[in-house]
């Protein structure tokens, strides 16, 4: 009986997903790639433009990446196109590739993590980098209007 | 004592056939090297190769408000590639644009461009080409809109628009600067997507770099403008973000620029990248840019 339950709710937690406001999902969407840029610019003025003296918040900036990577796909429900979202359609035709292009900017940002940690400037800056170039562009690539 | 003497002379003429052979080798190898770059920086492979497809075997539709494009097919097969294609031909499709049959090209293919590229970078990207592994794979006709399917305007077009025309250097500007403008309005061909086209869809050069839209491709201004274009960023900004995407406020790039950055602008070396920046920030300044909403 429990595991009918757990079915029915999570069958109803589905369709009502489904029906959930468009709007409120790229509204929250929006604000998590806002994030994603805002600690990409800080990162960047720290590691690329000499702001040495921020560079103890550089593993706060790369945590936050890697926590917030973890929840692309979900944050990109069927049917949640929109007028207003950059969001390409083809994510939902390539979910698939989509997700493991989520997982790529996932395991990255974790490597950006281990190198702050390591505290190799160069190897800082590489991570950094890559996370930028493999993790968000190539996805942004694909699957985001210009 | 005569014996001897020929078989010196066989082994001279021996070693004499390999070293040129070598030579030729080592020549056509570098040639091929020097046909990657230019395929590379000119992104050929951004429009002609399908996604997951063989490499430059034609890509996706390029969709535009003048109809439908099918990028073809620039493998050396003979039948559907450039296989059949002399080398004259090669040099007259990118430089006149117009098809080994007298055909004239719709400017989707930027020969407008590719006028000012030298022989020397179009004979190495021909070897480039005819060296990749040929495959069988024709690209299907564009369909464009009336009247833009009626193929003989392109004459007319052609004669509105198009001068054929070799890039000439500057005197009076840096030998850098000269290379950048060369890599940026030849073989780059950034104008193509970054200045507006006219109804027509020529390209309208007094609003040079200033951005424009172009179906689903918006791609902005790249003048120096301090509020419309790139003046804020420093050559420092430009160079991160022809290397990585990554723009000074954290966003990176997206659509066809990032593939422009992947394949192209992030394998150039330092100089040239630096003749492209000391170009672009060259550029005359333009205060407005049609891809940024108000």
């Amino acid at each position: 009986m429990n595991k009918r339950w757990f079915v029915a709710v999570m069958a109803a937690a589905c369709i009502s997903s489904a029906w959930a406001d468009v709007k409120a999902i790229v509204a929250y969407r929006q604000g998590v790639m806002k994030s994603f840029g805002g600690h990409m610019q800080a990162l960047k003025a720290i590691l690329a433009e000499g702001q040495k003296q921020f560079q103890p918040n550089a593993l706060f900036h790369g945590e936050a990446i890697l926590g917030l990577a973890k929840s692309i796909p979900d944050m990109f429900p069927q049917g949640s196109e929109h007028r207003k979202s950059a969001a390409k359609k083809e994510i939902w035709k390539n979910f698939p590739d989509f997700t493991s292009r989520a997982q790529t900017l996932e395991r990255l940002s974790q490597e950006f993590v281990q190198a702050v940690k390591g505290g190799d400037e160069a190897a800082m800056k590489a991570a950094f980098q890559k996370m930028g170039k493999e993790g968000c562009s190539a996805c942004h690539e694909k699957y985001r209007k210009d | 004592m005569k014996n001897i003497a020929r078989i010196d002379f066989k082994l001279w003429a021996v070693g004499l056939l390999l070293w040129v052979g070598a030579v030729w080798a080592a020549e056509r190898e570098d040639l091929i090297r020097r046909g990657e770059k230019v395929f590379l920086l000119g992104g050929c492979g951004n429009c002609h190769t399908a996604e997951s497809g063989p490499l430059a075997a034609g890509g996706e539709p390029l969709i535009t408000p003048f109809g439908t494009f099918y990028p073809p097919n620039l493998t050396p097969d003979p039948e559907t590639g450039i296989g059949k294609w002399s080398e004259e031909e090669f040099i007259q499709a990118l430089q006149e644009g117009i098809s080994p049959e007298g055909q004239p090209y719709y400017p989707a293919f930027p020969f407008t461009s590719y006028t000012k590229m030298s022989v020397r970078d179009i004979r190495a990207l021909r070897a480039y080409l005819k060296a990749l592994p040929a495959v069988k794979r024709r690209a299907p006709e564009h369909e464009l809109r009336f009247p833009f399917n009626l193929r003989p305007g392109l004459w007319v077009w052609r004669w509105l628009f198009f001068r054929p025309e070799r890039f000439k250097p500057d005197p009076f500007r840096s030998e850098t600067w000269n290379r950048g403008a060369y890599l940026v309005e030849a073989i780059g061909h950034c104008g193509e997507c970054h200045t507006p086209r006219n109804f027509l869809g020529a390209l309208d050069w007094d609003r040079a770099y200033g951005g424009a839209v172009l179906g689903e491709i918006k791609a902005p201004n790249i003048t120096p403008d301090p509020d419309y274009g790139i003046g804020e960023w420093s050559r420092e900004d430009l160079s991160y973000f022809l290397k990585t995407g990554i723009k000074p406020d954290g966003d990176t790039a997206s659509g066809e620029m990032a593939k422009v950055i992947r394949g192209g602008t992030a394998r150039l070396d330092e100089a040239d990248l630096a003749a492209i920046i000391e170009y672009l920030t060259s550029l005359r300044p333009i205060a407005s840019d049609p891809t940024q909403k108000p």
